[in-house]
Parts: structure tokens; sequence; C-alpha cells
């Protein structure tokens, strides 16, 4: 198994003297492809920075992030754009639908920037619709839907481009268990399935036993990496 | 597509905002446009009035005859100048007169005026001094009738068949001559100057008193008013060692000046509402897009590429802009109709010495309006270059940060 994300001596600072704050100071991790993987920490421990900085939606301020054997920290900004919607999925702990598309719209809109063709984008969308299990709802705005029926969106749309990697940051956070522990399941059937790479950070312990391999953060810093 | 669909679908997002851009844009075309036509009528009615005075349209005089009237300097040649003017096809009439400054009295004062003795039939083909009359009937057969000016009569304290007694200096050795008329009619132009000095008398008696052969100025009227301003006129050939000719704008210089300076007047209004509309869309537009950074991170970190969010809020600027401009030119269409139509009542108010005394009939230049409206949609579609450019480089992490 080649390594899909690689982190060596990745740091994100913010602020400056007396109010530097050290996000991720150090961070050297290697993720396999096809691996269900939690990033755990208490709040503040930079498990979002952490997933930000293998997202390529932020720029570390020392090291180097690799994914899919590319380093991403020397990219340009267009390049990033380019390799983010043809490579990583985002699942977000706030979903993160944009409101003005509908259900539908929003799973779709990866694939209109990728230049998919509609005949295929309407598969690929009914598709994910059943798997996610949203049909009849897809001509919804957010605003229309539950919060647990907008992360399945975000899922369906973070999966529907068939991504090599998936970050969800903290994405049973809003739900409520029941409703985050059938989102889980159907992340990880997702997982098993297409053999997609998922990443995601949690602070919940129950939601923890779902991963196959657990790296703790406290500080900004790898104290833990544990295979299940 | 997709950057239409959701440059639409976000203008529409707070239609109260919207609305409120779309009122400020519209109602600055309103402005412009009305302000253009306005001062483009202004000038025209001033334009009008003045050479359907006693101006007339051109003059033609001996030269140096305007710098310093004298009853001595008739138009020579005046059968030939007159059968050059019977056949140029683009005029429409023309009024030889005699001019002299001369002493008016009645039985109860006196004052100092101009006396001009017309052919009746060929002044009323060049101005309107016909329609102007208050009383009384316009100059007919009597040899001793008179027109004079309403504050004139009133200064003499005469009225409609009152005796009217004109002194003036004779051509050649200046004697002094009285003759002696019955005023006929009053009229009035709204202007000071015109309606206290002015009297009318038929040409061949005025000729006889002054000793002329010949008119000391004619007034012409041409087809239409533009012909007075093509220098490659045939009647601008009249020109010459005997005869000058001078149109319209040469006559009246003031107003030539406020002609040239309407543009600029328009010009200035347009650019300070341009101002103001750039600015407010950018503040408007500024407000939508801090409100909706999260939605540009969330864009950003799907892999929409910075140069689609820019295209996007230009794409919102450019609807914006087009739909305020339409709005804009729906709500002046009424107005322009009321005002090319009805005109705006200004009566008797006086401009740069040219009494109103008629509507002002709005004067719509179509390739005008559609410049100004053209300019003012690029104006707000530029306007929103700026906050466009700072949406496109957001960085999605920071962009998607919850706002505390």
């Amino acid at each position: 198994m080649s390594n899909v994300i690689e982190t060596k001596s990745v740091s994100r600072h913010f602020g400056k003297d007396e109010t530097l704050v050290k996000a991720i100071d150090q961070v050297d991790l290697q993720i396999e492809e096809g691996e269900f993987t939690a990033i755990i920490g208490p709040s503040g421990s930079g498990k979002s920075t952490l997933l930000q900085m293998i997202g390529a939606l932020d720029t570390p301020t020392s090291g180097e992030v690799w994914l899919a054997g590319k380093d991403v920290s020397a990219m340009s900004s267009s390049e990033l754009s380019s390799f983010r919607r043809d490579n990583i999925g985002f699942v977000f702990q706030a979903y993160n639908l944009v409101p003005v598309l509908s259900a539908r719209e929003n799973i779709e809109y990866v694939m209109l920037l990728q230049g998919i063709s509609e005949e295929e984008r309407i598969r690929r969308v009914d598709e994910i619709l059943q798997e996610v299990g949203l049909e009849g709802r897809e001509g919804r705005r957010p605003s229309e839907l539950s919060g647990g029926q907008q992360q399945r969106v975000a899922v369906a749309r973070a999966m529907v481009s068939k991504p090599s990697l998936i970050l969800a940051d903290e994405p049973t956070a809003n739900l409520d268990s029941k409703t985050g522990y059938a989102l889980l399941d159907m992340m990880r059937n997702l997982n098993e399935q297409h053999t997609m790479t998922f990443v995601f950070s949690t602070h919940d312990t129950k939601i923890m036993e779902y991963a196959r391999r657990i790296v703790k953060l406290v500080d900004g810093k790898i104290v833990e990496d544990t295979l299940k | 597509m997709l950057v239409s669909k959701l440059a639409l679908r976000n203008i529409f997002r707070n239609p109260r905002r919207t609305l409120l851009t779309l009122l400020l844009i519209s109602s600055s075309l309103v402005a412009i446009v009305f302000t253009d036509a306005f001062t483009r009528g202004t000038v025209q009615t001033m334009v009008e009035l003045s050479t359907d005075s006693l101006m007339g349209q051109a003059q033609i005089h001996k030269p140096g005859y305007r710098q310093a009237p004298d009853v001595n300097e008739t138009i020579h040649g005046f059968s030939d100048l007159a059968s050059r003017l019977d056949t140029a096809n683009s005029i429409d009439g023309y009024s030889p007169r005699t001019v002299s400054g001369a002493m008016f009295s009645s039985a109860y004062d006196v004052t100092g005026g101009s006396l001009y003795g017309i052919n009746p039939d060929q002044e009323a083909a060049v101005t309107d001094l016909e329609d102007k009359l208050i009383e009384g009937s316009y100059l007919t057969e009597g040899d001793d009738q008179v027109i004079i000016g309403s504050e004139l009569a009133k200064r003499l304290d005469i009225g409609l068949g009152d005796r009217f007694v004109v002194t003036l200096s004779r051509a050649g050795d200046g004697e002094l001559s009285q003759v002696l008329f019955r005023v006929s009619g009053i009229f009035r132009y709204s202007d000071r100057n015109l309606d206290s000095t002015l009297a009318f008398v038929h040409y061949d008696v005025m000729a006889k008193a002054l000793q002329v052969n010949g008119p000391h100025q004619i007034a012409v009227r041409f087809k239409s008013l533009e012909i007075a301003d093509d220098p490659l006129n045939s009647v601008w050939k009249i020109s010459s060692e005997q005869w000058e000719f001078l149109p319209w704008r040469q006559l009246a210089p003031e107003i030539n000046s406020i002609l040239e300076m309407s543009g600029i007047s328009t010009m200035i209004v347009s650019i300070i509402l341009y101002i103001l509309v750039a600015f407010s869309v950018i503040n408007t537009m500024f407000m939508s897009i801090f409100e909706r950074h999260r939605e540009f991170g969330i864009q950003l970190a799907l892999g929409t590429h910075a140069r689609m969010i820019f295209g996007q809020l230009l794409a919102e600027g450019a609807i914006i802009g087009a739909l305020g401009v339409a709005a804009g030119l729906i709500l002046v269409t009424p107005l322009l109709y009321y005002g090319a139509t009805v005109g705006i009542e200004y009566s008797d108010i006086e401009v740069s010495g040219v009494a109103m005394a008629k509507p002002i009939i709005l004067q719509i230049e179509y390739p005008e309006v559609a410049k100004l409206a053209i300019s003012l949609w690029f104006v707000v579609t530029l306007a929103s270059v700026y906050p466009a450019k700072h949406a496109s480089k957001l960085v999605p992490a920071i962009a998607m940060r919850p706002a505390i």
C-alpha cells in the first residue's frame, strides 16, 4: 500500500511573539490508501488545522505536505484548486453546503467543475442519493433539510466525484448520536466498498470505535498512533 | 452556466438589499438621462426663443455695421442680394429692416429706444413678432401705424390709438426728423430690454424718414436651425466685402457658450452620480461578500478556481447593473414622454438674458441615452471588480472559520 498522505515536519503557527500559537508543531504522519483513520484530541489540540493542512486548504508555516505523491506545499493556488477538485472530498462539521443550490445541485457541484457530462452526473447523483438515503429530497435546498440530511448531502457531495481521499472534520458533532452513528456506518461502508481513504477528526470516544487507526493529538503534536 | 446560476440566485437571496441597489442604479440613470434631456431642451428652447425673436437665425449687414451701427451704413446692392436670397432653397424667409436709435415721446413722457422699419409680411416669416402682440393688431396698410413694447407703453403711459412721436436723425446730413404715429399694437416678449426699448413701423415710412435707400440689416430664417450652423451651406457664400453674413451663434455668443457648456454640465452630473453608484455598489457587494465568506471558502475548498469566484461576482455586478439600467429606462420613459410632449413650464423666468416664454420641451437624443445607460452598466460592473478580486483571493481555511 502506498502513502496517500504524508506530512513532513508540518507546523502551522498563528500570531507572533507573545500571541504565538503553535496549532500544529512538527507533525510527521503517513496515511496509506484505504485507511479509515480518526484524528482525536481535545478541543484546540490542532485536529481541524491538521485536516486543513492535509486537505490543502491552508499553507503550512513550515514543513511539507505530500498527497498522492505530490508536494502540495509547492503548488500554486490554481494547481491546488484543481488538485482538491480531483482528489479530495470534504465533509465539514457545519455541513457547509451552498445554500442557494438544491441537494442535487450541491452533490453535482464538483462534477460540474470537473466537466463531467450531464448524463453521467445525473446517473451518479441518483446512485449516491440512494446510497445515502435521500431519494425524493434532491430538490430541497439545505435550509429545507434536517442537520442529518444536510450532512448526508455533504457526504454524498464528497464521494460522488470519486476522490481518492475524504477528509471529514467532526462530521458528527452537530448530529444526535443515532444520526451520527448512522452516518459513520455509512462512511465506513463506503470506505469498504469503494476503497476510499477516510480521515476524520473527532473528540467523541464512542465514535473513535469506528476507526481502524487512531491518531491522538495534544497541543499540536502527535502523542499516540494506534492501529486497531 | 454554473457561474450565472450562482450569480442569479445570490442576487435574489436578499431581495431588500438587491431592490435598494437597483433603486439606486435606476434612479441615478433617471437623473442622468433627465438632466441630459432637460439641459438639451433648455438650450434648444433658449436658441428657439432667441432666433424666433428679433435676432432671427442669421443676419446680413454691411461689414462692420454690428460693431458700430450707423444709419448711413445701409446694405448696398440690396436688390441683387434680395434676388439671391429669393432663389436660395435653404431659406424660409428674410426680412429687410431699417434700424435707428430714436427718441420716443407721448403726451406724458419721453424715452429713448430703437425704431425698426419692417415689411410686416416678410417679418412675420422670420420672427414671432406678430404672435407676441397682446393688444391691438399687427402692422397693416396705414402708414402711421406703430407697434410698441408693453413696458415702453407703460413708461410713456399710452395705449392703443394714442399718439407716439418719433424723433430720429436722418442719414447724410444728420438733421432731426419727427414723425407722428398712432399705436396700433402692443407686444410683449417678457424680456425687459425688448419690451421697453423697441418700436416697429412700416419699412417704407422709416426709410423715407431716415432718407436711406436700403436696409441696415436683413434677418434670415432657414428651413431648419441646423442649416444656419452648416458652414457648407450656400448662403454662407453671400458673405463678401459687400455683405457680412452672421449666423445666430455669432449674433448671440452667450447662448452659443451655454450650448457648448451644456454637454459639460451633463458630464459633471454623470460623473458625480457614477462615482456615487460605484461606491454604493462596492459597499453593497462587500457586505454581501462578508456575509458569504464561508460559502466562498466552501466553493474554493471543493476545487473552485479563484477565477470562477471572480467571474461569479463580476456576473452578479453585471446582472445587477443590467437590471438597474433596465429599471431606470422603464422609470424614465414616462417622465421623458411627458417632458417631450407637454414640456416643463418655466413661465417667464429669465435664463442668461432669455425669457423662457414657452415650456421647455425635453430633447431626447436616443444614442446619448444609450451611451449613458451603457456607461452606467459599465461603471456598476467595473465597481464589482474590486470586491470580486477580494473574494477570489480568500484562503479556504480562513474563509470557512466561523465568524465571532
